[in-house]
């Protein structure tokens, strides 16, 4: 006889483990292994067979592949969990018995772990970092603006701050800011940077209301790994570009106040007034995505020039923001255009309110004070004039003005797709040929303001009127069909245990219905 | 212990990454001046001159008491004399006393970590000796650049991180575009509206019935007597009621009709036959038709399976799979009322929250499972309480009753 095979012990039972066994052989806790599978980078599977790989039963679990967890066995961050754990029961114990110093001796000893290798490990080149930003860049932004709690310490909050005030600062002095669209949510960007397309989400600068369904441990675990992923990355781009890292402002004119004035300097640099300091003078020319086989001789000049044009868009501008204005996303805009800006209240500030040269004045409120050598615009009108790549006139957004749409630089023209009407004006004046674009019955639509109401027809098709009518008549028969079926329905709801009884019932009448009947007829024949 | 299990031991994988961080740091620590290390403390203020500790008269008599037992036993001491040294007192700044922390904090990530550094250890010293050493101890210790497993370079998913905005999501849209976001939005509100309902409608009907408990007798029993009221007023209504009334019956067929029933039914046989043949000459001449059409078929089939596959493999790398029991609801774009699209930046009124995009994004992209609420076992969590009867013999006597 053969070797007895059981089941389950091969395939794909053999290949997925449960979380709850997961947790068993590694011997952590569930926290503990939620953070290792985030920082780790392992994902849950599913796998095509649920019932082979549970082992006959079809309950909902949460599976991992084996090989994962065994890779996770090996991991020395496990070891760091646990002392942190010992490090806690210590520090409870020390402080619930009053002793002080020695509290105090564990905190400065507490143990502290480096990701460095984790990001390394799962981002072996630079690139494949680059390509993960996105969603870092996401999360660090949305913890920037959070305010401290348990789950989310403080130090955590002023390291996302920080390093996303870095990024921007990049993408301002390497002017690889291609796409922006504001949106209900927050305000979106896309940026160039080094062949990559990192689009990435901004909040409004509003307070963030109730949320109920995220779990902000898990986040914070993420925000972790990805605050030592970006300061790697930041440092990695500064030096490409030729920046100190950390930033420093460029004409750092008080260098003897330098030890007073830290918290002032670091907020100086966080304005995003201000250039910061390069060690090579020289800017690089400005990468075009050269992959796209469509593309001849002449689109790959055009759109050199078309960057290059970008870089220079606000050069000749200057720009006072006022009070209710979002400084971050118009300082992010304007400086990597090329322009200057200041606003009231500026700890780096380079101009004041008052200054002559003021090109543009953003504002959105009515309009207090005019000063006529400035021209007065909404917000939207630095958005728009960056999506269009061209200073756009500033009549249509001056305050108080209805805002023509904010369209969303996003979207593609592709042959068939409507396109508004706006944005076939804006290619018209561009001098490009849209007949492509155009459908026959566009042309009338031309006419038309955007903002029509719509009205809706209001004579009804049908209409109202009197006919002669007819003399209704009673049909007995549909009746007493009607009489039939609801005693139908009555028998139908009887309940079971009273069912057999009225059977016999009914059958016993009948029995003696059809006697009477015969016996009757009996005596009529007779 | 078995030989095998020991033999993992040494298998535990020394990579010659880990200490690429304390390699850093001390490169750093070692390349710093000593002014950054150290601060010296050029801020500390003398407080006021204070004068020599006032002794209370207890303190001067120990001290006296002391000094008698000293050298100065014969010499009169006078309490004046003795001067007590006291040092002027400073004040530290606090901002000179940092954390040990903190400053090796900030050194840790000033460097590049993909720097390409291809050269081995070995070759990195210059002494030849050490060269040889390191080789042999990374060969002996087997400490190699470990490879992820090839499990681990799993891809949860293809869909794009951030995905790009509708154009009706604008603050200050067009028409077209609102409205056609604002449907949308509307028919998915539907859909959970009608799912609603649904759930609403086979819930079982609360207490409407304000009858009685007999109530179901009385049913039971109106039926019967009003199947005896019917049959008693059967004969007076003309029309019957009998919905289902039996056809009437055939009479027996007559031989006649039997020989003509056959011949009939031999008749359609033949015809059947007839057109059987003529059918089949039908089809040897349409062969070459029937076969391009089988081929057709055979080839469509086949085609139909490769674009099953190819889409299982595109749906694994884009759809949300279902990772443990808990239910995946999924963001809710916000959109904005037409009384709230004033166009106006600072007017816009916040919805949506960024956070909840990321993290059911992060569900949707199969990067964290959704583990439900926790399974309730069927144990009974309360006692019952057992009824003991106890019957005491002595308690039965005349006249008792025992129930």
């Amino acid at each position: 006889m053969g070797r007895i095979r059981k089941k389950f012990q091969s395939g794909t039972s053999s290949i997925y483990i449960s979380r709850k066994k997961a947790l068993k052989k590694l011997q952590l806790t569930l926290k503990d292994f939620r953070r290792l599978c985030i920082l780790k980078g392992i994902y849950p599977r599913e796998p095509l067979h649920k019932k082979k790989a549970n082992k006959g039963s079809t309950e909902n679990k949460i599976y991992y592949h084996v090989k994962d967890v065994n890779f996770l066995a090996n991991e020395p961050l496990i070891n760091k969990f646990r002392e942190y754990k010992i490090f806690l029961r210590r520090l409870t114990r020390a402080k619930a018995k009053g002793q002080k110093d020695h509290a105090e001796r564990l905190l400065e000893n507490k143990p502290q772990f480096r990701l460095d290798l984790l990001v390394k490990e799962r981002y072996p080149t630079f690139a494949s970092a680059l390509r993960d930003m996105d969603d870092a860049l996401c999360l660090l932004f949305a913890f920037a603006a959070l305010p401290r709690t348990k789950a989310v310490k403080g130090n955590v909050v002023a390291d996302c701050r920080r390093l996303t005030t870095e990024f921007m600062h990049y993408v301002i002095e390497s002017h690889s800011l291609t796409k922006t669209f504001v949106s209900i949510k927050g305000i979106y960007y896309q940026a160039e940077i080094m062949g990559e397309k990192i689009t990435w989400i901004v909040p409004h600068e509003r307070g963030i209301g109730h949320v109920t369904e995220v779990d902000f441990n898990v986040m914070a675990t993420f925000v972790d790994f990805y605050v030592a992923m970006i300061s790697f990355v930041n440092f990695r781009l500064y030096k490409a570009l030729g920046l100190f890292y950390p930033p420093k402002l460029s004409n750092n004119v008080d260098e003897k106040n330098f030890v007073f004035e830290e918290n002032d300097l670091d907020e100086k640099i966080y304005s995003l007034a201000r250039p910061i300091a390069r060690t090579q003078t020289s800017e690089p020319e400005p990468t075009i995505d050269t992959f796209s086989e469509s593309d001849t001789q002449e689109s790959l000049a055009e759109k050199m020039k078309i960057a290059q044009a970008l870089r220079t868009l606000f050069a000749k501008c200057k720009f006072f923001l006022n009070r209710e204005v979002s400084k971050e996303a118009m300082a992010l805009i304007i400086r990597s255009c090329g322009g200057t800006v200041s606003w009231e209240g500026c700890i780096a500030k380079v101009y004041d309110e008052k200054n002559e040269k003021i090109t543009h004045h953003v504002i959105d409120r009515p309009l207090d004070n005019v000063d006529i050598n400035r021209a007065y615009v909404q917000p939207q009108w630095v958005f728009d004039s960056f999506n269009a790549r061209k200073l756009l006139p500033t009549d249509k957004y001056a305050p108080g003005r209805t805002l023509p749409p904010h369209l969303s630089p996003f979207v593609e023209e592709k042959i068939g797709e409507y396109v508004p009407l706006e944005k076939i004006e804006q290619l018209k004046e561009d001098g490009k040929d849209i007949t492509h674009l155009l459908k026959p019955d566009e042309d009338k639509k031309k006419e038309v303001k955007p903002k029509r109401q719509k009205t809706k027809p209001e004579t009804p098709e049908s209409g109202m009127s009197v006919k002669t009518g007819k003399v209704f008549k009673e049909n007995l028969q549909k009746k007493l069909n009607q009489v039939g079926q609801e005693l139908k329905l009555r028998e139908m709801m009887i309940p079971k245990k009273h069912r057999r009884v009225y059977k016999k019932i009914k059958y016993g009448q009948k029995r003696q219905a059809s006697e009477k009947k015969k016996l009757e007829s009996k005596r009529q024949n007779n | 212990m078995g030989k095998g299990k020991k033999k993992g031991w040494k298998r535990v994988p020394r990579e010659a990454d880990e200490n690429i961080h304390d390699v850093n740091l001390k490169r750093h620590i070692s390349n710093l001046p000593d002014e950054e290390m150290f601060v010296i403390d050029t801020t500390a203020l003398p407080l006021e001159e204070e004068k020599p500790a006032e002794l209370t008269f207890k303190q001067k008599a120990a001290l006296k008491h002391k000094l008698c037992k000293s050298a100065l036993k014969d010499e009169d001491v006078d309490m004046k004399d003795l001067e007590f040294k006291t040092f002027p007192r400073v004040a530290f700044s606090s901002e000179t006393i940092k954390t040990r922390s903190n400053k090796l904090d900030q050194a840790s990530t000033k460097y590049d970590l993909w720097e390409e550094d291809n050269t081995k250890p070995a070759e990195s010293t210059s002494n030849d000796f050490e060269a040889v050493g390191i080789e042999h101890y990374d060969k002996v210790l087997q400490r190699k650049r470990r490879k992820a497993p090839k499990a681990t370079r799993f891809v949860p998913n293809i869909i794009p991180a951030v995905e790009i905005p509708k154009e009706g999501a604008s603050y200050n849209p067009t028409l077209d575009s609102y409205v056609a976001y604002a449907n949308q939005i509307v028919q998915e509100e539907l859909k959970m509206e009608k799912a609603e309902k649904k759930i609403n409608k086979n819930l079982p009907a609360k207490n409407v019935s304000n009858v009685g408990p007999g109530a179901e007798f009385e049913d039971f029993r109106s039926l019967l007597n009003r199947d005896e009221e019917e049959d008693a007023s059967d004969d007076e209504n003309p029309i019957s009621t009998n919905v289902s009334s039996k056809t009437a019956r055939t009479k027996p067929k007559t031989i006649k009709q039997k020989k003509l029933a056959l011949l009939r039914k031999i008749q359609s046989l033949q015809k059947d036959k007839e057109s059987m043949s003529k059918k089949q000459l039908q089809e040897f001449s349409n062969l070459k038709k029937t076969l391009r059409d089988v081929r057709k078929e055979e080839d469509e089939h086949k085609a139909k399976i490769a674009a099953r596959k190819q889409q299982k493999v595109l749906d694994s790398l884009t759809k949300r799979k279902k990772l443990g029991r808990g239910e995946f609801k999924a963001y809710e774009e916000p959109v904005l009322l037409t009384e709230e699209l004033t166009g106006s930046l600072r007017q816009l009124p916040s919805r949506g929250n960024i956070l909840e995009e990321r993290f059911k994004s992060l569900q949707k992209r199969n990067i964290l499972p959704i583990a439900g609420e926790r399974k309730k076992s069927n144990r009974k969590t309360t006692l019952k309480v057992k009824f003991v009867e106890k019957r005491s013999v002595k308690e039965v006597t005349k006249g008792s009753r025992v129930l």
